[in-house]
């Protein structure tokens, strides 16, 4: 199984909301699309399921076409053959959590020993066993999640999707559940799209991952090199890296060196210079070191200095903010196993050149 | 493919039906009031010539008709500041205040609306109209040098006054529980006075339903119908609505004068609904309710008893003596009655009036009609109002924003206005609708259009899109998944419009009044016919069942209607 859409362009009025989207989802991966809220992923996915009608484009699913505008194909939603967990559970309150999972076999007229067996194996797989009797409306919104999973599996789905399905919990069951579900996925190697809008999330989860902004995808890799090679800034600043600043190349020097604008800094990087148009600096938090001052080891490189004007204690670092004498605020992240930095001291930021990212001003 | 054109050639097929039904009950018979008021004569009623003319507008530029449109708004503005008083103060008490009581006061807040407004008017004239008024006896014993005479404009406003009062205390209620929660708290934190936090805080979040339920009773007194009638007609006193049914009702009739005063009517009524949709700009604070946080009441020291003692005597003026003044009137063996020392005399009471209207064919066949056009109407109208409801608020298909400006459209119309372009819609209508049954049913559905819909629109709009969404990505076609989700989970909602359309039909008047026949008698007709009559025994008699029959009712169903109302 797997999916393809080609050209996909969907309007509300004046505004696209997806605007000329490509995307193959090979059998059995696992697509992450991921941006801010408005972005278009969501109405991308409804697209696939088809509660929404494209204006333009074709919509596959494994090579059969579900949706052709060119074609005048447009599968129905229920024929389609998909699961889908929604944001907000979609569980039905006036139903048992049995006859929630038991709906799409019902649907599609199972007989009733082969249902029970499927029901109770979908239940055991999401860890419900034995609360088929439960009335859907008493369980917490970890429970109902799990539900909405059972009955989305039940009916062995060409293609699963996930409509932000972790965001109404809270950050412990978050995880947790993050982690069944990748569990399941890759156990039955069922292909799937799924839309977050949380970076962490989407990197944790994915094979793939889509960034989209204004319905457009504007970078597709897998999680590391979406990780590390964001293609723009904008990119960038949405993925974590809380440090972007505009900058120019100067002369000089051996390897690239660039000028932070409005700044006394001139850092090295690794990084080759963006083909054309302005360009910005993108160094994530956790790749700096923080040095008290005076304390002076090693080859004085890219360094920056300023004044600690926030420590909040994160548990595994503590994140800190850095003013400079000129005024630019700097964000770095220091180990909680080292001295510990002290709000209004006077430190020194290291950045090596592998941490020091270029990338077009977008 | 085949699927979705079926799917979209059957939704616009909806969409055209529910148009066509908004088309039948809403647009023609309003159009041809409208029409009507621009001609010689009322159409289709068989006169051959009919001519454009302007007279009728003309016309009605009379003395009488100024005077008519100033009494208007001295009973339904007098009444609605009479409304405010009662009912803000009562929605104060319960929402602020520590009375003792607070399910007294609550109940003393909506149970005028029990009382039909015929019942209250019928009443009130018995109680207080001249020398053998009730209570002009009781004041003549104890020696009071005063009488009341509600057959007055004063008394009309009066009677307004106290039973309207309801609307004004669900508004203020809901309002003054949501505000209390964080918002005076804070004032209260950031350093305000209790006079200041009034003032500055309290008063301005509470205006717009302030001023939306005072418009609100000032479009209802103002098109109401059996109050003046009743207080108001028999010595001359004439309101817009009493203007209309008059030129209706003389011989020769002038109907196309009476649709020029219809459209007076309207555009008057127009203007105040437009000015309230303005002031609330589509916030409903019936709806929104505050989360129960309980802040501290205010404390009222003495003054508590003082202020049950106020709801106490509410109580008793609106509901209280009425009902002793039915019971006495549908007891008294024989109508004179010298001195209040007879109003106790047991020897001039018996059952026999009580028996008669109980056991009289009239009261049985109205009973039938009422029941059988009550619950007819809530059975057409729930399925109607579902399907409205679900076009407008689930599909998007094209003109369904018109759809829910016509549901809306007969608040702003008058019932009696209604009831007139109805009854000329099939008065010659090809189909067998006129005198039977089945124009009251459709007088019934467009009257309470804008409640039936509102009612299960909001219940549909409490249903998360993605619960039917999720079932048609189970499987099911959209119609399976009305019927196995939507409908199952909004049930609730559609019964309590049935319901609410079971209670108001029961109490409707207006309406009926212009088209019933002698067949298809309704209750209300039967006890204003009674009262035309002169028959206060059996005025009475039918009044106290009938009422009993609307308590017993609205307490059973209190848990439908609460909010709806």
């Amino acid at each position: 199984m797997s999916i393809q859409i080609a050209g996909l362009r969907k309007r509300y009025g004046e505004s696209l909301a997806v605007d000329g989207v490509d995307i193959d989802v090979p059998e059995g991966k696992m697509l992450v699309l991921l941006g801010p809220s408005g972005c278009g992923k969501t109405t991308t996915m409804r697209c696939i399921a088809g509660l929404e009608e494209p204006h333009e484009g074709e919509i596959s699913i494994n090579g059969r076409p579900v949706f052709s505008r060119a074609a005048s194909v447009n599968v129905a939603v229920h024929e389609r053959r998909i699961g889908m967990v929604f944001q907000s559970y979609a569980i039905w309150p006036h139903m048992t959590v049995h006859e929630n999972v038991a709906y799409p076999l019902d649907m599609a007229n199972t007989p009733r020993a082969e249902k029970e067996t499927r029901v109770r194996e979908a239940l055991a797989l999401v860890g419900l066993d034995g609360f088929g009797e439960r009335g859907a409306s008493y369980l917490s919104g970890g429970q109902m999640q799990r539900v909405a999973l059972a009955r989305s599996l039940v009916m062995r789905p060409a293609v699963l999707l996930f409509d932000e399905p972790l965001s109404n919990l809270d950050a412990r069951l978050r995880d947790h559940l993050r982690v069944q579900l990748r569990e399941l996925q890759t156990q039955f190697g069922i292909t799937s799209v799924y839309v977050t809008h949380d970076q962490r999330e989407a990197l944790a989860i994915a094979d793939e991952v889509a960034v989209m902004q204004g319905g457009k995808v504007v970078q597709r890799g897998d999680p590391v090199a979406i990780y590390r090679r964001p293609k723009t800034s904008s990119i960038a600043d949405f993925l974590g890296y809380s440090n972007i600043f505009d900058a120019h190349p100067v002369e000089g020097g051996s390897g690239l060196r660039v000028a932070l604008d409005g700044q006394d800094a001139v850092l090295e990087t690794l990084d080759p210079l963006p083909s054309q148009g302005p360009i910005s600096v993108c160094v994530r938090p956790e790749d700096i070191h923080i040095q008290p001052e005076g304390a002076s080891d090693g080859p004085a490189g890219n360094e920056i200095e300023g004044e600690v004007t926030l420590v909040s204690f994160m548990g595994a670092f503590h994140q800190c903010r850095i003013r400079t004498p000129r005024g630019a605020v700097w964000e770095a992240h220091a180990s909680a196993m080292a001295q510990p930095i002290r709000l209004g001291q006077r430190v020194r930021l290291i950045l090596p050149p592998a941490a020091v990212l270029l990338a077009p001003r977008l | 493919m085949r699927g979705r054109l079926l799917e979209s050639i059957a939704g616009l097929g909806v969409m055209g039906l529910l148009l066509a039904i908004l088309t039948v009950l809403v647009v023609i018979p309003f159009g041809m009031l409208v029409y009507a008021s621009f001609l010689t004569a009322v159409p289709f009623s068989g006169e051959r010539d009919l001519a454009f003319t302007l007279a009728n507008y003309t016309d009605l530029w009379s003395a009488n008709l100024g005077r008519a449109f100033i009494n208007t708004l001295i009973v339904s503005i007098g009444g609605s500041a009479m409304a405010m008083v009662i009912g803000g103060g009562l929605a104060w008490l319960a929402a602020r205040t520590d009375v003792p009581g607070k399910s007294l006061v609550h109940l003393a807040g909506v149970m005028p609306l029990f009382m039909s407004l015929l019942v209250a008017a019928v009443t009130w004239s018995l109680l207080g109209s001249g020398r053998s008024g009730y209570l002009n006896l009781i004041f003549d014993y104890i020696g009071l040098p005063f009488r009341i005479q509600m057959q007055s404009l004063w008394g009309i406003t009066f009677v307004h006054g106290l039973y309207y009062a309801p609307y004004p205390f669900i508004f203020l209620y809901s309002a003054l529980t949501l505000v209390n929660a964080d918002m005076e708290e804070a004032a209260a934190v950031h350093g305000g006075t209790m006079a200041r936090n009034l003032r500055r805080v309290t008063f301005p979040l509470v205006k717009p339903a302030l001023i939306g339920s005072f418009l609100l009773s000032v479009v209802l007194m103002a098109e109401d119908f059996p109050v003046p009638q009743i207080l108001g007609a028999p010595v001359g006193i004439e309101t817009l609505s009493i203007s209309i049914y008059k030129l209706m009702s003389v011989v020769p009739a002038k109907p196309t004068q009476a649709a020029a005063a219809s459209i007076l009517l309207t555009l008057v009524v127009f203007v105040l609904i437009f000015v309230q949709r303005l002031v609330l700009s589509g916030r409903d604070y019936r709806t929104l309710t505050g989360k129960g946080a309980q802040v501290r009441p205010i404390r009222l020291g003495r003054w508590r008893w003082v202020a049950l003692g106020l709801v106490v005597l509410y109580a008793l003026v609106a509901v209280g003596l009425p009902m002793l003044a039915l019971l006495q009137g549908s007891l008294r063996s024989n109508l004179f009655i010298r001195d209040a020392a007879a109003l106790f005399d047991t020897s001039q009471m018996s059952l026999v009036h009580l028996k008669a209207a109980f056991f009289s064919p009239a009261f049985h066949d109205s009973l039938i009609n009422s029941v059988l056009a009550g619950v007819t109407t809530a059975a057409l109208g729930s399925i109607f109002f579902f399907t409205l409801s679900y076009v407008v608020n689930r599909t998007t298909l094209p003109g369904r924003q018109l759809l829910e400006y016509l549901a809306m459209t007969p608040i702003a119309v008058p019932a009696l206005v209604m009831g007139l372009g109805i009854l000329w819609t099939w008065v010659r209508a090809p189909l067998p609708v006129y005198g039977t049954l089945a124009i009251l049913v459709i007088a019934f559905l467009t009257r309470f259009l804008p409640q039936g819909y509102r009612t299960v629109s909001s219940s549909i709009r409490q249903v998360h899109d993605d619960l039917e969404s999720a079932a048609m990505v189970a499987g099911a076609t959209r119609r399976r998944a009305i019927m196995t989700i939507t409908m199952p989970l909004i049930r609730g909602g559609v019964v309590a419009s049935a319901f609410l359309m079971v209670v108001l039909g029961l109490r409707e008047l207006t309406a009926s009044l212009l088209l019933y026949t002698t067949k298809t008698r309704v209750l209300s007709i039967v006890i204003y016919e009674q009262y035309v009559n002169g028959n206060w025994a059996q005025v009475s008699a039918l009044s106290l069942i009938y009422t009993s029959l609307l308590v017993v009712l609205t307490l059973a169903g209190r848990r439908w209607l609460r909010a709806q109302l």
